[in-house]
This record gives C-alpha cells, structure tokens and sequence, in this order.
C-alpha cells in the first residue's frame, strides 16, 4: 500500500500525509509499547489515554525524527517524558500517593481482564508490585521501570530522562530500597525461592564469595 | 560502607561500575555480611519488577490514533484547508456545498431547457446568508423565472414564519443531497496573481459537450475569504459529468494547464457537513450534446420538481389540457404536432383524448422514470474545479 513496510518508508509516507500509514506504525509498535506506558502510568485507563496521546505527540513532531535512534526508541522516549509531565501537571504527589492505592486495583484487575492467560496469582502478585511502584515518586517510577522493566543502562536512561549517569544511579538506588520495604514480604519469599533468573552481579558475587 | 556508598550496590548489581569501582564493593562485601544480605534484597527487588506481566493494550490504539488524526486533519482544513493552499478554500469549500445543491437542482434540466429561454441566458443567484435563503434543488427546479434574471433577486426580505420553515426544509435537503455520493473530484487549478486560468476553465466548461452541459461558477469575494495571507478571489466551477465525460474533462484540464498547477483531490467528508457563507452563483448554460427529446426525461424532471421520489403521476385533469405548457407537449410527442399548429386551431377535445389514450402509459413511464433516475444518481460525478489564486 505504501511501496514498502520498513519503518522509513512508513515514516515518509505520514510526512506525506498519508494517515493510514501512521496507523501501520502504531499497530506494530502499540504492543511492545502498551506495558511500560501501563507500568508507568499505574493503571489501564490512564495508560490507554496516554497511549494515545504518546502515538498523537510523535505524528505532530515527526518532522522532528530524524532517525538518528530507532523510530520505537523515539517514541519510547516521548512515552516516558509524556507520563512524566502528566504527573507532574496533573497531580500534586501527595494526591497522587492517595490516588496510587485506587490505581494499582485497576491496573491489576485490568491486567488480567485484559489478558486472560495471566493466572490469578500472578496478577495478585502483579497488583502488590504495582502498587508499591505507584507509591514511588514518578521520577523514581520512571527509572525502576526503565532499568528492570525493559533493560536499560544508566547512560540510556539519563539520555532519555536528561538526567546525569549519577542521578540515574542514585534515583534508582533510593527506589529500590523504598521497593524493598514496600514489597518485604515478596522479597523474602523470592529470596527463600532462589529465584531462578537471579543472576548476573548478585551470581558474580556468589562466585566471588564462594570460587 | 556509609550511606552514600550503598549506592554502589545498585550499580554493582546493575554491572555499571567501572573495574576500580567494582572491585571496591566486593571487597565490601566480603568483609561485611549486611550489605551482602542487603545486595540480595535489591537483587529480588530487582526480579520482582522484572518479572511483571506484560499484557497487551486491551483496545486497539492504532484505530484510536487514526481517527483521531483524522478529526485533528479535518478541523485543521477548517481553519487553513488543504495542508496550507490558499484558505480560500474554505469559502470554495462552502461555495461547493451550494454548488452542489445547485447543480443537483440545475443540471437535471436539459439541455431542452436552454432552446426554451435562449442559449445564453444566465441566471444569478446572491445570496449572503445561504442558510437562510439558499434555495433547494427542489425549489429552483420549480421556480421559473419571469426573466432569465430573476432569480438574482434577493430573496432574504421580509421571511415569514412559513419562510423560515421552508428555509430549515431547504437546509435538510440540502444536507440529504451533500450526503449523496456524487462529488466525486474536485481539480484545484493554482492561477498567478492577475492570471487568467479563470476564464481558460471558465471556456473549457462551456465549451465541452456534455449531456448536462449546465454548469455553475461561484465568485468568492474577497470579504469571505478567511485566511488574510490569500487574500485574491476564487472562482468554482461544478458540472455534473459521466465517467467518460470526466476522463474528457481531466484530459482537457491537463491539456490546459500543462505546466502541472491542476490538482486532484478527492473531497473531504467534511467539506459538506455544513454550510457557510457563499459567494455569488451563477448558473450558466453550457454546450449540450445533441440527443433525441426523451419523454421519460420530462417525467423525471417533473417528478424531482414535485419533491418526492419518482411515483406513477396522475393522470392530467382535463382542465389542464385546455392550456398545455411547453413541457407538456415534449411529454407526448403525440402533441408535439398540436404545438404546431397554427393558433386558433381545433385541439382541446383532440388534446384530451390523446392524453386519456396515454393514461395507461404514466405507471410504464414511472418504472423507466425511476430507472433512469437510479441510474442518473449511480452515473452522474458532481465535479468541482476551483480555480484559486497562488
């Protein structure tokens, strides 16, 4: 429909005007998107609007992407940036702490309506972590979803948030620990699990305590 | 470790110490089994949130987004149409919608109708308020003037009641007529400042044979205009085309203009939602292509006249037939003789009887009548060119 499906050729034809083509790109990108904008956000309704809003944002500044990242990168960045001046227009963050109990129900029930084949427990579990990530400050928010959520580095990070590497460090640190009082109960159960994917630094610690 | 240097936990967790650093904490940690303990808690943090579904949007957004783009497109063509062509486009826009209404009311008139008031009468509508005085297909096609420039009489004074009632009937015609799909082209003909591509269209419109060769042409005036960065004039042309006739008539304009200033679009749902102010409209004659009187013509014509869909008419009363109208010998060739003959002549009871010996035929008229109407509807293009100044 428009000579190619490759994401430049799709990007030329919006700044063509073609809408359709604009659709093609939100449509293999809303659903890798939808989970961070839902993490971010704190619940399925909020994350739709901002879904939304993120897909509308790119298409008025796309004379702007010069795709010097990905055109997903970009739009990734618009999404974090997007929730975070939502949060910090519309809400004062003590209403937000008050409204973040309400939300994190919502967005586990939603989860699960949603996507049925989440089993029960899974979407309770969901719903405890996703409430302690919605007490967090959004900025805090941000970074945890942004590193554990969906990988990123430091450096990635504080590109997309404008932050330095050591703002990120320490924002994230600060988070993990309001997480970790948060969710203490999960964490000893994970802990006495031996969770299976726990690797990486904590398993080159371990073979740095036992070689 | 003090508070701060907890802080390398994280980073060390995260692999995003440099060698200097990470050998600091693990010599920390083996000298320290706290901050090895803490190093596991921030370690099933760090897999909890890792390991949070991810489900799919529960709505489609990109159906979401697209509609939306889409309503942002058509309000911003509202305010500077066609992604920044002269604004003028909004008053031709709206200059459209009348013309369409124009040439549905207009351009079911034959060309017959021209030999009747002569080849070049035009006739001029102005109005300022269309909502108020645009006249309906209905309502033209009914109206016939007294003079072929009657109907450039305003007709926005002293509005009854009734008035008024009319004129809301007239718009929800109007609007049932802009749903139809028949504008099917509109040709943007870019001019210089001063040019003359006005008149080129004007010509080329009146000079192509066509089976409804009338046309309108709308002159929007400066006032109307929105955009203050366009301020020129623009001028619309509508004809009501066949397909072949509108294969003809793009080849012409091409011929034309062939320095590429004719566009094509193909309208916007929302350039007939509503009404605006037009400016002056006239309806004009153009060059017919001969063809032979079809009496069903002049059915269907009588039929959309009287405002409702093609029935099986009444038979004549015969009080009628004592002063038969023009249209009403081309209706029956059979009288056509009896337009001939010279005035005086014996014809009433003769009249009469021939029209009774028709009756039977008005329900068979009806049926192609209303064929040809279906056909008329699925065939004819409604085709705007508008000329626009750069």
């Amino acid at each position: 429909m428009f000579g190619c499906h490759e994401d430049k050729c799709l990007i030329d034809a919006c700044r063509a005007g073609h809408t359709e083509a604009f659709g093609v790109l939100v449509s293999r990108y809303q659903d890798r998107l939808y989970p961070t904008v839902l993490r971010l956000a704190g619940c399925a309704e909020d994350a739709q609007d901002l879904m939304q809003e993120v897909f509308l944002k790119a298409f008025q500044k796309l004379d702007r992407f010069h795709e010097e990242s990905s055109f997903y990168t970009w739009i990734y960045r618009i999404a974090v940036n997007l929730t975070l001046s939502g949060h910090r227009r519309r809400r004062t963050v003590t209403r937000w702490r008050q409204e973040a109990q309400i939300s994190a129900l919502d967005a586990a029930g939603d989860a699960h309506e949603s996507d049925p084949s989440i089993p029960l427990e899974r979407a309770e579990r969901d719903r405890m972590i996703q409430n302690a990530l919605n007490t967090l400050a959004p900025d805090q928010r941000a970074v945890v979803v942004m590193k554990e959520f969906d990988g990123l580095r430091y450096e990635e990070i504080g590109t997309i948030l404008g932050i330095p590497v050591g703002t990120v460090r320490s924002r994230l640190h600060r988070a993990r620990c309001e997480l970790r009082d948060k969710l203490r109960g999960l964490v000893e159960s994970e802990m006495s699990a031996g969770h299976p994917s726990e690797k990486s630094a904590v398993g080159a610690w371990r073979d740095v305590e036992n070689p | 470790m003090n508070p701060d240097d907890e802080i390398f936990l994280s980073a060390y967790l995260d692999g995003e110490l440099n060698p200097r650093e990470q050998l600091r904490v693990e010599s920390l940690l083996r000298s320290d089994p706290r901050l090895a303990a803490r190093l596991h808690h921030l370690a099933s943090v760090r897999e909890l949130v890792a390991g949070l579904s991810r489900p799919l949007p529960p709505h489609d957004v990109s159906t979401m987004v697209v509609a939306r783009l889409r309503e942002q497109q058509e309000r911003r063509f509202w305010k500077r149409p066609f992604g920044g062509r002269p604004a003028s486009v909004i008053a031709g826009v709206s200059a459209a919608a009348a013309l369409i209404l124009m040439v549905v009311g207009f351009a079911l008139r034959s060309s017959e109708d021209h030999a009747v008031r002569g080849p070049l009468a035009a006739r001029h509508i102005a109005t300022n308020r269309p909502q108020a005085s645009l006249p309906t297909p209905v309502e033209v096609s009914t109206v016939r003037p007294a003079s072929p420039n009657a109907l450039s009489q305003p007709r926005h004074s002293d509005r009854s009641t009734e008035d008024l009632a009319l004129a809301t009937q007239s718009e929800d015609q109007f609007r049932r007529i802009l749903d139809n799909p028949n504008l099917k082209r509109i040709f943007i003909v870019t001019d210089q400042i001063g040019g003359r591509a006005s008149e080129k269209v004007n010509k080329l419109v009146e000079y192509m044979p066509r089976i409804d060769s009338t046309f309108a042409r709308v002159t929007i005036a400066e006032g109307i205009i929105i955009d203050p960065k366009h301020p020129g004039e623009a001028q619309v042309f509508a004809v009501a085309v066949n397909d072949q006739e509108l294969r003809q008539l793009r080849g012409d304009l091409q011929n034309a203009f062939p320095d590429g200033s004719v566009e094509e679009e193909q309208p916007e749902p929302a350039l007939v939602t509503q009404l605006a102010d037009i400016g002056q409209v006239s309806i004009l004659p153009g060059t017919s292509v001969p063809r032979l009187v079809s009496s069903s013509r002049v059915q269907e014509r009588n039929a959309l006249k009287a405002d409702r869909p093609v029935i099986a008419p009444d038979p004549p009363a015969e009080d009628d037939v004592d002063e038969p109208g023009i249209e009403r010998y081309r209706s029956a060739p059979a009288n056509v003789a009896e337009l001939h003959q010279p005035p005086g002549s014996p014809r009433p009871g003769r009249v009469a009887d021939e029209k009774r010996k028709q009756t039977p035929d008005f329900s068979r008229n009806s049926v192609r009548v209303a064929s040809i109407d279906r056909m008329r509807r699925n065939r004819a293009n409604i085709v705007l060119i508008w000329v626009a100044s750069r």
